[in-house]
């Protein structure tokens, strides 16, 4: 709809792609119930490939699964972007939010691929015992560490990335400006792309690789934070002199700028080799990851959820509560987190349920703050799906936003908009009042 | 955005707008092989935030087998 089109490219593969990944799912429930996994997340070899009794299987199939579904989906939006964008709607033209949805699905496709592929010898591994990872017969464990996290590292953007288009578009609707250095910020997604497959090393500057791939690596890191430090400096420059109105999108949004650059500074001292072969596998690496994917991409998914949310259902909420809600997670996020940070500097490692007696109050802090925000997640579930039946009607454009999908009604008609709008400006010209993009009715 | 201003926004609709991808058809059916990819995203919204609870069987046993003890 931002891009004035109908719908996407392929439609059925798009429905395909959701049953794909219901299917996937569904191995990966079984697995769950059935007992679940003790290797961890990340399935390290050899544990996983000949010592583990649990259902290493199904969850790996789940996962390889659902990367079909990923991959289908990536391509339908690349070839969308590419051949549906309405008439006048020019590559610089596009919302932000399309751009950062080109470079996630450009990861989709190059990144997908090997972890399916990776997840396919961990199956033969442990059903064959081929050998892949097994130096006993000319395997190599670590090989696996560096297939998992090629693809696992590009994975942690293509959760960021999608975030990073949504604050682009709630910045500029609640600060009525247009985006401050528009071509930077389209660009620096792409820079994200690319960048992210060539630091998964960091990942492993502690498990066996020699000292000047670390330091390759390392310096690769660091170079990553340039497009993503562009954005936080971009959107900050956006507020510079706006009109700025606190919608609960906008709490989320701000909330997004302060705890993702945060998780971002943080990131640099994991990048840096001496610092990380001291924090390597203790609770600041948690809460390093915890300020990007839920102060960063939930922070944004929220915010994304409340701006469209009119649009969606038609409705709108009560917006006392979102604020309200918009807060107590805030709170309770950092809460949560922040003591992590001082708990994994002390020394504290990951993964372990008992500690030494000096510990206790900042994990109690940080227990107290996940049940606050436990409570924050449950209050818009609640408003939300109350508003969608109760809430009052939204009209078309609730917030004076720009951008295609505001001239439609809501909820839209199944073919998105009775006739094809003309573009004829940029993405955010909110600097004129009076007129909005063209479109015929 | 108050009540007032929604209002007059829901007035200002013209009435062909009424049929919009929500309500143009009710059967599941309609939802399971829908095209439309409004459709398919509320798909996705649903099955997301379901799996986002698909903790609490195996939540269940252990707090069973932790009682039993």
């Amino acid at each position: 709809m931002m891009i004035g089109a109908r719908d996407l490219a392929f439609p059925r593969l798009n429905l395909l792609s959701w049953y794909i990944y219901i299917i996937g799912a569904a191995f990966t429930l079984y697995a769950v119930i059935s007992g679940g996994v003790d290797t961890g997340w990340t399935f390290y070899t050899p544990y996983s490939s000949t010592f583990a009794h649990t259902q290493v299987i199904p969850t790996a199939l789940g996962v390889f699964i659902t990367g079909f579904s990923s991959i289908l989906t990536g391509l339908n939006f690349i070839v969308t972007i590419h051949k549906m964008r309405a008439p006048g709607l020019t590559w610089f033209r596009l919302p932000l939010f399309i751009w950062a949805m080109y470079a996630t699905s450009v990861i989709f496709i190059l990144g997908t691929p090997v972890i399916a592929v990776t997840m396919f010898l961990l199956g033969l591994e442990r059903l064959l015992h081929i050998g892949i990872f097994d130096p006993a017969i000319g395997g190599d464990p670590i090989l696996f560490q560096h297939l998992f996290w090629f693809y696992s590292h590009p994975a942690v953007y293509i959760m960021i990335l999608p975030g990073m288009g949504v604050m682009s578009e709630l910045i500029t609707a609640f600060s009525r400006k247009r985006i401050f250095g528009y071509s930077f910020v389209a660009f620096s997604s792409l820079a994200i792309a690319v960048i992210s497959f060539l630091v998964w090393g960091h990942h492993m500057f502690v498990t066996g690789q020699s000292v000047y791939a670390g330091l390759v690596f390392s310096v690769l890191s660091f170079l990553v934070a340039i497009p993503s430090a562009i954005k936080v400096f971009n959107w900050t420059a956006t507020l510079y002199k706006g009109s700025i109105s606190y919608e609960a999108p906008m709490l989320y949004a701000l909330g997004f700028v302060g705890l993702f650059t945060m998780g971002g500074l943080t990131g640099l001292f994991l990048a840096s080799l001496a610092t990380d072969v001291h924090l390597n596998g203790t609770y600041f690496i948690v809460a390093h990851f915890h300020y990007i994917m839920v102060g960063g991409a939930v922070m944004a998914y929220l915010g994304g959820l409340h701006f469209w949310w009119p649009k969606i259902t038609g409705r709108l909420y009560p917006d006392v509560w979102a604020r309200f809600a918009a807060l107590v997670i805030f709170v309770g996020f950092n809460l949560t987190f922040f003591p992590q940070f001082v708990l994994g500097y002390l020394g504290m490692p990951r993964r372990y349920a008992v500690y030494p007696a000096e510990f206790q109050t900042l994990n109690v802090m940080s227990s107290a703050g996940a049940s606050i925000l436990g409570v924050g997640y449950l209050i818009p579930l609640i408003y939300l799906i109350w508003s969608f039946k109760y809430g009052p009607i939204a009209g078309p454009n609730p917030w004076g936003a720009k951008g295609l999908e505001w001239t439609t009604p809501s909820p839209p008609p199944t073919e998105n908009f009775t006739e094809i709008p003309v573009v004829t400006e940029g993405a955010y010209d909110y600097a004129q009042t009076s007129g909005s993009r063209t479109h015929h009715d | 955005m108050s009540t007032a201003t929604a209002d007059i926004h829901a007035h200002d609709l013209p009435a062909d707008t009424r049929t919009n991808y929500l309500n143009v058809d009710h059967s599941v059916k309609s939802w399971l092989l829908t095209k439309d990819h409004k459709r398919i995203a509320l798909l996705y919204l649903i099955s997301i935030t379901l799996m986002f609870f698909a903790w609490f069987p195996r939540f269940r046993q252990r707090l069973a087998i932790s009682l039993c003890r």
